[in-house]
């Protein structure tokens, strides 16, 4: 539905819901379990796949403002891509400095608001003139938003904007050929899961007694064809490593792959290639090299992110979570082991079992993170959070973003950047975008703030510039 | 400001005009296809074609910007044509045809428009329209799209690399032992529930026989057991259709459990693998499970696959066979807990259905913002393609494609690479060594000209010398060799020839550094009677071009490769992940179809070795 309201404050008052912002978290705790109720929902079906019922419900619990002068095809495009993505709530505010004082929802656009309003019945519109907001920035109005997209490039209502402290904001314009995304925010942002290369540890280099006692449980040497072939690898690669160690030969890949062959041409005939758990253990014979070392540093990075505890909710958890990693990684040398381990070619009574001794040991390391976070008093982090932590230390990190005060700075190594700031200043009024210019760029900033609000995938850091005329883009911090 | 004095002010007066008075071609009206019409008629070009095969789907609505729920089932094509025209100073046509329609689109139809654009999501039809490009010499912008990465990359023809210029990653297939004796993976399981399973249970029952040659194996117990094995399903299929809900519990013994014992007695299969178990004895219960995200137990599969049978069953007393569907919740139920069922079997770990709804749907992931940027991008590069922008170059070989990099990667600092056009590869089979041309057909001469009559003009017309061979290369069956010559007596007219036929002439000498002449590639089109008794060949131009046998000169191929690796090697990968068949469920039952057939109409064909410059694994996938 769209809510329209001119004139008065009254209309302004009713739309305000109050800390919408807030049920971010919350909405995460409701997805965890979500997954778990969760049918088959086909619109969302093609992005399920990217960010998850946990981030698509972040998305359906977000209330996104996109302000700007002029109602600009670049100010469509945003609001298309977001409106189709399922936010659950898109206030537009435009200017009335030039004369445009009523919402032009005419049938003469493709992307006009009667079309935009129809393309998502999950999504709640409302649609205002400048005069009908508050001139406060600090109105509880404009901290029930979860991002504010500011495409205003001048004029009084960038002024207001401006004055937004809290709320993150992303700035873009595009002006010729060119065009700018800028992510700005009182704290740096973290992200929960990078969605980077996946990659595993099975800590076959400092195992725990029980993993010990279970990887020396098995003779190889003495097995028949048939018990060695329905090994996990980890028990292979654990014996290479251990004959290696015995032989006082260095681990690495040469002498791991002669290894192997030995040990295989010993008790197998035929190539190594036709025994599916050979294959697999020499594809992963790096599990065998040294990984312990410092502190990772993407947890490292986090950590120094932040001066004081982050005000946002899943900033804070992530934070809270992190230390507690790391008081735990000082305690035991090491970061918690994860539940999850890789499929294995194996029997599946062998693989069973190796799962369980992994199984046992991540609870036993999971009670005592929770032990730890009860005690610095970060109880309030939901615990499927948690657990999905636990499983992605390697994909949580933070990114910094840019600050209010530079928004308009520019910067002698990059011309093009300057050019389109002065592009703006001189043209404010007569703006021309090419639509292919507003669609690339409008979809670019829908698509960071998806990053932001979904906590998923990794955001430009923080200012992305790109070039029409070459498809050049070019990231950089501000 | 109005539409058009922004544009004129970004592009100038005169390349307005000339958008104003361009035809172009839009193929595909799906994700990419919507961004890219409204993105067509914000630049107001005088005509768009649209042409799109398929219907609105629920899950096109989170990207596909001019469909509601109330077009679901209509043609997209239409539908977006509808939903723009009132918008429109563009004339819009569309048509819910396949691109591939020869009779709908011949080859002049697709010589009216200045720029052809593919929005497509299957590589068949990409490859094609790369060909009618070629062709008809019309520049083509290519884009695709899966999740975060994109792409786009203009072809000019004979001069940048073309779509065939580098190989292309089909859609996986497995060997029919994979599927049929020792699956181990959740998707072996589900290929087996799906292709195999529903479509011998309760699809259009057609003659299925097993081409050894497909098979993956050699072993002749296995063979025999997988021939076997088919015949039984179509003694299973007269249970299903008899609508007798007591033989559900013989279905699962025979599936589940005999079938699987006979598969163990084969003892070579297990040597090196982890045994089947069969289903043991379980007790139907009242347990049936609703949580489609939850991973079910065996148990509660079996629950399911009974009561989903059962229902199947009745459908079939209405409907005269059911196909599988994704969105069809019994075909996928069914499809989910055979699969899972199976799985539990050979100690492979069982999916959600919503997991399996997604691998059996073969659904690739896809968001509204990857498509606009990629719509855009692809419009806006077109501009340059067409020459309308003064103040960049518009040499084809300075002109950028464009890759959207991984949103993954924190340390890369590019949002988009953009490495300029290559030119096109040397030995690509499609743009080079060959030349085009349209070969008209009187009708009149098709009852008494032969194969070989037509072979002997063109061979002395186009002064090929040596060895030659003649491809249909619509259906890649070989017509004529130097030692396959049954065909050449057969008169025109008992060939499968119609208009759009594509006919291959091609110097077969093997040694490395002849020179071999062009071949020929003719567009074959028929045409009436009163047009004259006599065959008209056309004029071309005869070049001559040196062969490299790919084996001998494999040193010349490296450095070539090497040379070539900084700019490619993001673009190589990005490719192959992204030309991906959108759905290409269907495509993949296809697949499995050729595999497991026979029957394809005449002319015979026989397995033609390709020649080794044109090795092109598609094209091997596609003989018979
Ligand atoms: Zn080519």
């Amino acid at each position: 539905m769209i809510n329209t309201s001119f004139d008065s404050n009254q209309g302004g008052l009713s739309c305000i819901r109050t800390s919408v912002k807030d049920q971010g978290p919350r909405a995460l705790v409701q997805v965890m379990a979500d997954q778990i109720n969760g049918g088959l929902d086909d619109r969302y079906d093609r992005q399920l796949m990217i960010w998850g019922h946990s981030g698509q419900d972040l998305l359906s619990q977000s209330h996104v403002c996109v302000v700007d002068d002029n109602q600009t095809l670049l100010m469509r495009e945003c609001v298309k891509s977001l409106a189709l993505m399922g936010i659950h709530e898109i206030t537009v505010v435009f200017g009335s400095s030039n004369g445009s004082d009523f919402v032009n929802k005419s049938n003469s656009d493709i992307l006009g608001f009667d079309a935009l309003e129809s393309m998502n019945p999950d999504v709640t519109f409302h649609i205002w003139n400048e005069n009908a907001v508050p001139i406060d920035s600090q109105h509880k109005l404009w901290n029930s938003f979860s991002i504010v997209i500011c495409l205003c490039t001048a004029g009084p209502l960038l002024q207001r904007v401006m004055k937004l402290s809290a709320v993150p904001l992303i700035m873009a314009s595009t002006n010729d050929n060119l065009g700018f995304v800028r992510l700005i925010g009182s704290e740096p942002h973290c992200v929960i899961d990078s969605h980077g290369h996946f990659t595993f540890d099975l800590r076959l280099n400092r195992m725990w007694p029980e993993l010990a006692e279970y990887h020396e449980s098995f003779d190889v040497k003495n097995m028949s064809q048939e018990e060695v072939s329905s090994l996990p690898y980890s028990v292979l690669l654990y014996n290479v490593g251990k004959s290696l160690k015995s032989k006082n030969i260095p681990i690495n890949r040469k002498s791991v792959r002669a290894e192997f062959i030995e040990l295989h041409d010993s008790i197998l005939s035929g190539p190594l290639t036709n025994d599916l758990n050979f294959v697999e253990a020499e594809r992963s014979s790096f599990l065998l090299y040294d990984q312990s070392g410092p502190f990772p540093h993407n947890l490292t990075n986090i950590l120094n992110s932040f001066h004081a505890e982050p005000n946002s909710t899943i900033n804070r958890w992530v934070y809270q979570f992190v230390r507690c990693i790391r008081i735990f990684y000082d305690l035991r040398g090491d970061l918690p082991v994860s539940a999850f381990i890789p499929d294995m070619e194996s029997s599946t009574k062998l693989f069973n079992a190796q799962k369980a001794v992994y199984q046992r040991k991540a609870a036993k390391d999971k009670s005592e993170i929770m032990r730890i976070l009860a005690k610095e008093n970060y109880s309030l982090i939901p615990e499927p959070l948690i657990d999905k932590m636990l499983e992605n230390l390697k994909h949580l990190d933070a990114i910094k973003m840019g600050s209010l005060s530079s928004a308009t700075r520019t910067i002698s190594e990059k011309p093009k950047f300057n050019k389109l700031l002065s592009l703006q200043n001189d043209r404010h009024d007569t703006t021309f975008v090419s639509p292919a210019m507003a669609s690339i760029l409008g979809a670019m900033v829908s698509q960071e703030c998806v990053k932001l609000l979904t906590h998923q995938y990794v955001p430009v850091e923080n200012t992305l510039l790109y070039d029409g005329d070459s498809n050049e883009t070019s990231t950089f911090i501000l | 400001m109005a539409r058009e004095t922004n544009l004129v002010k970004c592009i100038g007066k005169e390349s307005f005009e000339k958008l104003r008075d361009m035809k172009v071609l839009l193929v595909g009206a799906g994700g990419i296809g919507c961004e890219l019409l409204k993105d067509l008629i914000l630049l107001e070009i005088g005509e768009i074609h649209i042409v799109d095969l398929d219907t609105i789907d629920l899950s096109n609505l989170n990207r596909q910007f001019l469909f509601r729920k109330r077009d679901i089932k209509q043609p997209k094509s239409n539908t977006a044509m509808k939903a723009v025209q009132r918008f429109s100073n563009s004339k819009l046509v569309s048509y819910q045809n396949n691109i591939m329609d020869t009779e709908k689109f011949p080859l002049s139809w697709f010589d009216q428009f200045s720029i052809i654009y593919n929005a497509l999501d299957n590589l068949a039809a990409r490859r094609y329209v790369n060909k009618m490009c070629q062709f008809t010499n019309k520049p083509l912008i290519e884009s695709g799209t899966s999740g975060f990465d994109g792409y786009i990359q203009p072809i000019f023809p004979s001069v940048t690399e073309c779509f065939d210029c580098t190989t292309k990653e089909t859609p996986t297939t497995f060997p029919v032992c994979t599927i049929r004796s020792t699956p181990s993976q959740p998707i072996h399981c589900v290929v087996w529930a799906k292709n195999f399973l529903f479509g011998q249970l309760f699809a259009e029952s057609s003659e299925e026989t097993v081409n050894d040659q497909d098979l993956g194996t050699d072993d002749k117990e296995e063979i025999a057991r997988i021939k076997e094995e088919t015949n039984e399903l179509h003694a299973l299929q007269q249970l299903v259709k008899s609508g007798d809900e007591t033989k559900i519990t013989d279905i699962l013994k025979k599936l589940f459990v005999d079938d699987i014992n006979k598969l163990l007695k084969i003892e070579n299969l297990w040597k090196t693998r982890v045994k089947p178990t069969p289903l043991g004895a379980l007790l139907p219960s009242d347990n049936i499970p609703t949580d489609l995200a939850q991973v079910w137990t065996l148990q509660e599969n079996v629950d399911k696959f009974i009561e989903v049978t059962k229902t199947l069953m009745l459908r079939l007393r209405q409907e005269p066979f059911i196909e599988f569907d994704k969105d069809d919740d019994d075909t996928l139920l069914f499809v989910a807990c055979a699969a899972n069922i199976r799985s539990y079997i050979f100690h492979i770990a069982p999916k959600s259905v919503f997991d399996i709804k997604q691998m059996a749907g073969n659904i690739i992931p896809a968001i509204a913002t990857t498509n606009a940027i990629i719509a855009g991008l692809s419009s806006l590069v077109s501009l340059r393609v067409l020459n309308l922008l003064s103040n960049v170059s518009n040499n084809p070989l300075e002109i950028p494609m464009a890759f959207t990099a991984r949103a993954s990667n924190i340390t890369t600092n590019r949002y988009l690479s953009n490495p300029t056009l290559a030119p096109k590869n040397p030995h690509c089979s499609v743009s080079s060594n060959i030349q085009r041309a349209v070969l008209k057909i009187p009708k009149a001469i098709v009852e008494h000209m032969s194969l070989y009559d037509l072979n002997q003009k063109i061979i002395s017309k186009y002064e090929f010398t040596g060895e030659y061979s003649v491809l249909d290369t619509n259906t890649n069956s070989l017509l004529y060799d130097f030692d396959f010559d049954d065909l050449e007596c057969r008169k025109l007219s008992r060939f499968n020839f119609r208009t759009g036929t594509f006919l291959l002439y091609k110097d077969e000498e093997m040694e490395d550094g002849a020179q071999l002449r062009q071949s020929i590639e003719f567009y074959l089109e028929f045409v009436p009677e009163n047009s004259g008794e006599d065959l008209q060949l056309p004029n071309l131009p005869r070049d001559t071009y040196t062969y490299h046998s790919p084996y001998e000169n494999a040193e010349d191929e490296q450095t070539a490769v090497d040379a070539d690796q900084d700019r490619t090697e993001d673009h190589i990968q990005a490719i192959e992940t992204l030309i991906v068949d959108d759905e290409p469920a269907e495509d993949e039952r296809n697949n499995l179809k050729r595999h497991l057939s026979n029957s394809i109409p005449s002319p015979p064909t026989k397995t033609p070795k390709l020649n080794a410059s044109q090795s092109d694994e598609d094209d091997l996938i596609l003989l018979d």
